[in-house]
């Protein structure tokens, strides 16, 4: 081994990097070779050096600080929003309500002719004709709303009669009854 | 509907045991993970800002890191990687061409590098110099090679070990190790030569 050789190795000689036979070489070069020994000698040097170096302090407190931050970040994340869109759902549905009890459109009293008086008495500002052509038609939607529910029974006991019927294994065709 | 919204949101963030495992893992990290950084920006204020920022990327990706491997060499990797990417982009001097040669102006900062501190208490000057010296010279380095130099000389790990954390060939390692402390005999030849710092 030549000097320029073993001095591309000193580093890893180092380290401990080396094959066996490597540093049998390069141990038995250093032991004849001054300039090589010198060159070892500085890296060796350097290498302790930064192994001495004392670790600096930080001036802040890492994982206390990492810590605070993350949890922000977590919370302005999805809880944050999550507030927020409860907050907005609760505000919508207040609107909603208060609504429907200031402009009672579809006020189930209405419905039934039986109620006529107490909604008189709640809802004076109306004019009897008002009354009377809403009344009218709601005795209408009423109407309807009993044919339908009739309707649908028929429909019900139709399915119901269906469906009770004994449940018949049918042929598949083509497939004798011996071979399944 | 809201209550279930609420609760599929809630279940994206991590779980507590999570929490706990991964502040366990960087307590005992911590001042390696500091260190590594200090080392390779040379300074307090970008030193904490990589290591809060790496910290900060691998509690995102705690999911991904596989329970049984080593935790610090996924966080030096990561410590690594944002050096590379974010912390070059502020480096004052511009990348040296030729690696094996010192920039120009370094015989003329040579007898800055060696002050008279004869009038000071000689061990402490000493010490004190020489970190600061010592720390330079590194500065002086490309980011590879530091970074190469300063696993291997101050954190201690094998050249497998840190092939894996730059995620190079082992072959590459021990060129910028080679290399690194090649330019760094250079720069600190006046404590080599025991011109200064017989007394280590
Ligand atoms: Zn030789």
């Amino acid at each position: 081994m030549n000097c320029h050789r073993v001095q591309s190795l000193l580093s890893a000689y180092l380290d401990q990097e080396l094959s066996p036979e490597e540093r049998r070489l390069i141990r038995s070069h250093l032991f004849n070779c001054a300039v090589c020994a010198q060159c070892f000698e500085e890296l060796s040097r350097i290498k302790k050096y930064l192994g001495s170096l004392e670790p600096p302090q930080p001036q802040i407190n890492l994982v206390d600080n990492f810590l605070s931050f993350k949890l922000h970040v977590v919370e302005t994340n999805p809880w944050v929003w999550a507030k927020r869109l409860a907050l907005t759902a609760a505000c919508v549905f207040l609107f909603l309500l208060t609504s429907v009890y200031l402009f009672p459109v579809n006020d189930p009293h209405r419905k039934i002719a039986g109620h006529e008086v107490e909604y008189r008495q709640f809802h004076e500002q109306f004019t009897p004709y008002q009354l009377v052509s809403e009344q009218s038609s709601n005795v209408n939607l009423f109407l309807q709303e009993e044919e339908a529910e009739e309707k649908s029974n028929q429909n019900k006991k139709k399915d119901h009669f269906y469906l009770s019927l004994p449940q018949h294994k049918t042929l598949i065709p083509g497939i004798p009854v011996s071979s399944r | 509907m809201l209550q279930s919204e609420t609760l599929s949101l809630v279940r994206t963030a991590p779980t507590p045991d999570v929490l706990e495992e991964f502040e366990k893992q960087v307590k005992t990290y911590e001042k390696a993970f500091y260190h590594f950084a200090y080392r390779l920006t040379g300074n307090h204020d970008d030193a904490e800002d990589l290591t809060q920022e790496a910290l900060l990327k691998a509690y995102r990706a705690f999911h991904r890191f596989k329970a049984g491997t080593a935790f610090d060499r996924w966080v030096y990797q990561i410590i690594y990687r944002l050096f590379i990417d974010q912390y070059r982009k502020k480096r004052r001097r511009p990348f040296v061409a030729s690696l094996d040669e010192a920039p120009p102006h370094l015989d003329q900062e040579k007898p800055k590098d060696v002050p008279d501190h004869s009038k000071l208490p000689e061990d402490y000057a000493l010490r004190y110099e020489l970190g600061e010296t010592i720390q330079k010279a590194l500065l002086r380095l490309p980011e590879e090679f530091r970074a190469a130099v300063v696993l291997c000389d101050v954190q201690g790990f094998s050249y497998e070990e840190i092939s894996n954390i730059l995620q190079c060939s082992l072959g590459t390692v021990r060129s910028r190790i080679h290399r690194g402390r090649r330019q760094l005999r250079e720069y600190l030849h006046p404590y080599l030569n025991g011109e200064r710092g017989k007394k280590q």
